[in-house]
């Protein structure tokens, strides 16, 4: 488990799992959970991360509203922009390590097709 | 009695696959995560066999039974206009965006995702779970985009996607042992929907909407449709059963949109433009937050002959099927949809 901290503009929910409803909210999750998550659009990154850690405890009370970021002061917002672009990253990276994940499992990830194209393979079949 | 299937519970997970005949998977186990979920308003996939009817006389008035013919599929695909709320970060339906536009979406980090045209094959195992797990769940795969469209103007702005799908698995064929492996899509059993779905975002109001046409801006839209059709297929004339490839097929981008009318000039200089048939340029911006901004850019638009009719107290000015068409040959530059 790690603590994550979400970064996103609205809402991300992980089903049965976790809700993000503010800014900044920080959650304990799987590294692979939150691999996934991030690969599906939830905008997190480790709560460890230096853009992460770069918001002040004010500033994450008084802007976990989604809503108050447009009247934030523009250094909050570079913060803002600076943690979006570290949970891109982030996501990246995620996606190359759930790609390596599934190719370690042995098999090629995508099959060669198990009949030959073009094949005639019924003529009857109701 | 079994368990009745209720239609609330029902989730979309969308797939871009990297060859035809193979639904995502590792060794014959599909690879379908939380991370590919998009919420639905309408998500219907069906299989499809054509029914060859025997013309062979029999001597009587009844006929012999007929034999199964060509297999594909068909599904429809609509749900409201999620973005992500954080720029940069494309929306859960973005394989359903990029399968319709042709091309991988341009993306900025913590800026915008651009799509815009391209002649590609993108080609979707679109996953249809719903629960309980032990109903019928499905994926129609090698599934082509042919048509998108936007509809604005209403409360929940929504898009919807046409897919033509090679076929529709299901979990009861898979359990069938008379199951033929091209209808399997290289998987080897099929999966139960996984434990932790992934949704973002909400949708921008569907009214929300800032046009600007012809470079002037107007207050009074009512609707907007947009809508990407592309005569992309599956090929059905070769000796297989299920459609062996995809071709791609000419775009034909076009919208319908009405106003309350009005006496100013911005008006009656589109008006004018329409009778004189002169191009112009249009744009549809969704939603005012950052991250929830759909900006729709027409080009080069043909607009048509206003229409004329009544909303409520009002006169409302109907303009349909106005074409967008490239700047030059292949610019493809006749619509891009950007989401910032």
């Amino acid at each position: 488990m790690r603590r994550f901290m979400f970064v996103g503009g609205l809402p991300s929910h992980i089903c049965n799992l976790v809700s993000f409803l503010r800014f900044g909210q920080v959650e304990s999750l799987a590294v692979e959970t939150a691999e996934d998550a991030a690969t599906g659009g939830s905008v997190i990154l480790p709560a460890d991360d230096p853009a992460a850690l770069a918001f002040t405890a004010d500033e994450l009370k008084q802007y976990a509203s989604f809503g108050a970021h447009d009247r934030a002061p523009e250094g909050f917002k570079g913060k803002v922009f600076a943690a979006r672009v570290a949970a891109h990253h982030f996501a990246e990276g995620a996606r190359a390590n759930i790609e390596a994940r599934l190719q370690k499992q042995g098999a090629p990830l995508i099959p060669a097709p198990q009949a030959s194209e073009g094949a005639m393979e019924e003529v009857n079949n109701g | 009695m079994g368990n009745e299937i209720l239609r609330y519970q029902q989730r979309s997970y969308l797939q871009i696959q990297t060859a035809f005949d193979a639904i995502p998977n590792t060794g014959g186990a599909a690879t379908v995560a939380g991370s590919n979920c998009a919420l639905v308003r309408r998500f219907d996939t069906d299989a499809v066999q054509q029914e060859i009817e025997r013309s062979d006389k029999t001597g009587t008035l009844d006929k012999l039974p007929a034999q199964g013919g060509r297999k594909s599929g068909t599904a429809i695909w609509e749900g409201n206009m999620n973005g992500n709320g954080s720029p940069g970060v494309a929306p859960d339906c973005s394989p359903i965006l990029q399968a319709g536009f042709g091309k991988v979406p341009t993306i900025v980090a913590a800026t915008s995702v651009a799509y815009s045209l391209d002649d590609l094959l993108y080609y979707l195992a679109a996953w249809n779970f719903n629960a309980p797990n032990t109903g019928t769940q499905q994926v129609a795969f090698n599934s082509l985009v042919t048509q998108l469209e936007f509809a604005l103007g209403g409360d929940e702005p929504t898009v919807t996607a046409t897919l033509e799908p090679g076929w529709v698995l299901d979990n009861d064929q898979m359990a069938d042992g008379t199951t033929d492996a091209l209808a399997k899509g290289g998987l080897t059993a099929f999966p139960n929907e996984p434990a932790t779905p992934v949704t973002n975002g909400t949708f921008p109001r569907g009214f929300d909407i800032a046009a600007t046409i012809d470079g002037n801006a107007f207050d009074e839209i009512l609707s907007v449709k947009i809508r990407l059709a592309v005569q992309r297929g599956l090929r059905k004339d070769t000796n297989a059963v299920y459609p062996r490839s995809g071709f791609p097929g000419p775009r034909l981008i076009s919208a319908d949109f009405s106003l309350t009318d009005n006496d100013g000039a911005s008006m009656r200089s589109l008006k004018q433009k329409a009778f004189s048939r002169t191009a112009i340029n249009i744009d549809f911006t969704l939603g005012q937050t950052s991250g929830n901004t759909w900006d729709f850019a027409l080009n080069n638009v043909i607009v048509p002959k206003p229409k004329y009719g009544d909303q409520g107290s009002r006169r409302k000015i109907d303009f349909s099927n106005a074409v967008a068409y490239p700047s030059a040959f292949n610019a493809k530059d006749q619509f891009t949809l950007a989401i910032r």
